[in-house]
């Protein structure tokens, strides 16, 4: 009987947990470890954060799901690897420390033979200055990267509705923080819905909006841009991004790294050198994910961390790792199979493997300030790399030496996205975007560095029909009712 | 309520295209937006079909 641990139960982890259950039976052990009672559908908490849903909606208790499926669930948190075993025994595992299931503040050794490490981000609000400390937000600004962040930003929000409504002028910063953040596209729904409730309660007047990224364009996303065809035409992401705020009255500052926030008052830094300043009276900014801060230990006890994993956290897989300038940077680059170099019965899913560079073209200050957005990996990619890596691991466990991994690399895999720009059955919007490949090819399609028939993206009410239909659809999978295989990743 | 007055005075604005009135209706009829919507879900079959097709052994 083999023992597949995971570590992680977000979109990655779950889909590699469920799959190998599925596929493996009662015959091998699956366990899944992770800090949280509850799973999130993340991209609903956009909605959370404007009060249109409620934690509830978003959110579901694990335990049940895992014990029917057959999977040992142990809510813990992973705090490092052993991949040799130690000086007692060969066999490699990791330790975790347990956060629930009344065994809290309890260490424990957890022996495997394939490990998956699906652990996601760390939130590293302390990147800024001001913003939090470590992995807490602070109380200057807030948060939907989680449910209760969310929640919290709601009552945030409605406070700042009531000031406006009393005819008090309010402003709003929504974006990024720290130069090197991912998520734009995270904030860029807030700031679309927030404005959008701010017309349904009537206070838009008494509210200026402003956006601020370190993208060096709207619509760049941390994916170096899109070029969308549409009707005919091939219009960049930017006059989309542009089009949208103007027409919504949101003006913007780009190619900023956010150096300090206070109370009701940010400092910035842009490409070019110039140094800005903004007040606000509510302010959503991403912060900086890394690695969540894995250890790892050879059989001697000898930190081997930075041979697993690279210096910003994430975990080093079959990618191209190599620096070099962004001319030469290639599709090839990007790893497939997303298993450990160094120990074949290692993989890493998700937000947890290490990307080889950034997709967007990388930017410096004249202070050596990097403000370069990192790559997304949405829900899609990670689903399809989870599905992928249990696969891998199946063909492990069921072949032996003879087996062949499953690869698909982010540069050959398409993603659909729909970004909520307000809710509501007829007055609500979203954009929704299909984008061919992920990370863009150059050699493969010349000119974009993606296929223009397969990008493309549009503004309307179906839009926001097909995000709350996603909603109930990943839920019910993630839930693992019936016929939950036949939906997607 | 979507603000009709749109100001191009603000110079960030001045160089973008904002649709007209009738363009954002035809983002709320729901006949269009069923058709586009049906659309939309055969160009993100196509996607998870290639995403299948890609996915190879190694």
């Amino acid at each position: 009987m083999a023992q597949i641990v995971i570590m992680g139960a977000g979109v990655a982890g779950h889909t590699t947990a469920t799959f190998l259950k599925k596929w493996l039976g009662s015959k091998h052990e699956v366990v899944v470890v992770t800090p949280n009672s509850h799973w999130n559908w993340i991209p609903s908490n956009i909605w959370v954060g404007v009060g249109r849903m409620t934690k509830e909606q978003v959110v579901f208790p694990l335990a049940p799901i895992y014990t029917k499926a057959g999977i040992d669930f142990r809510q813990a948190k992973a705090l490092s690897i052993h991949p040799e075993g130690d000086r007692e025994s060969e066999k490699p595992y990791i330790n975790i420390l347990y956060t629930g299931q009344n065994k809290e503040n309890q260490e424990e050794k957890l022996h495997y033979d394939y490990l998956v490490n699906a652990t996601g981000p760390k939130l590293q609000f302390g990147a800024t200055e001001g913003l939090g400390i470590d992995n807490q937000l602070g109380e200057h600004t807030v948060s939907v990267c989680t449910a209760d962040h969310a929640l919290h930003a709601n009552v945030k929000m409605q406070k700042m509705f009531e000031k406006a409504r009393a005819g008090e002028k309010q402003k709003v910063i929504i974006g990024t923080s720290h130069g090197t953040c991912t998520c734009q596209g995270a904030a860029f729904e807030y700031i679309l819905n927030v404005e959008h409730e701010a017309n349904r309660a009537g206070v838009r007047d008494n509210i200026e909006f402003k956006w601020i990224s370190n993208e060096p364009e709207l619509g760049d996303f941390g994916m170096g841009g899109m070029h969308l065809g549409n009707m005919g035409y091939v219009m960049g992401a930017k006059l989309l991004g542009e089009s949208l705020f103007a027409e919504r009255g949101i003006q913007w500052i780009l190619n900023a790294h956010v150096s300090n926030v206070e109370s009701k008052k940010l400092q910035y830094e842009q490409v070019d050198g110039n140094m800005g300043e903004e007040e606000f009276d509510f302010a959503m900014l991403i912060p900086a994910f890394r690695g969540v801060g894995l250890q790892a230990y050879d059989k001697n006890e000898n930190d081997i961390t930075d041979k697993l994993f690279m210096p910003n956290g994430f975990m080093r897989v079959d990618g191209d790792y190599t620096q070099k300038p962004y001319a030469e940077w290639k599709a090839s680059d990007w790893p497939s199979t997303y298993q450990s170099p160094l120990y074949k019965n290692i993989f890493a899913a998700g937000i947890a493997f290490a990307p080889p560079h950034p997709i967007s073209e990388p930017q410096q200050s004249p202070n050596g300030t990097v403000i370069t957005p990192a790559p997304p990996r949405t829900g899609m990619p990670a689903g399809t790399i989870g599905k992928a890596v249990a696969s891998s691991i199946k063909n492990m466990i069921l072949e032996g030496d003879k087996a062949k991994l499953h690869a698909i690399s982010m540069a050959e895999m398409g993603a659909i996205c729909v970004a909520s720009a307000g809710v509501g059955f007829k007055e609500g919007q979203a954009i929704s975007f299909t984008v061919y490949p992920i990370v863009k090819d150059f050699e493969k399609y010349p000119g974009t560095g993606r296929d223009t028939s397969r990008t493309y993206g549009e503004i309307g009410v179906s839009g926001h029909w097909i995000k709350l239909a996603l909603h109930y659809l990943f839920i019910y999978k993630a839930k693992l009712k019936f016929g939950w295989t036949l939906i997607p990743e | 309520m979507i603000k009709e007055e749109l100001n191009f005075e603000i110079p960030q604005f001045k160089g973008t295209m904002v649709p007209g009135k009738f363009q954002r209706s035809m983002r709320h009829c729901i006949l269009l937006q069923l058709i586009r919507m049906s659309f939309f879900g055969l160009r993100s079959i196509g996607i998870i079909i290639l995403n299948i097709k890609n996915e190879h052994e190694k």
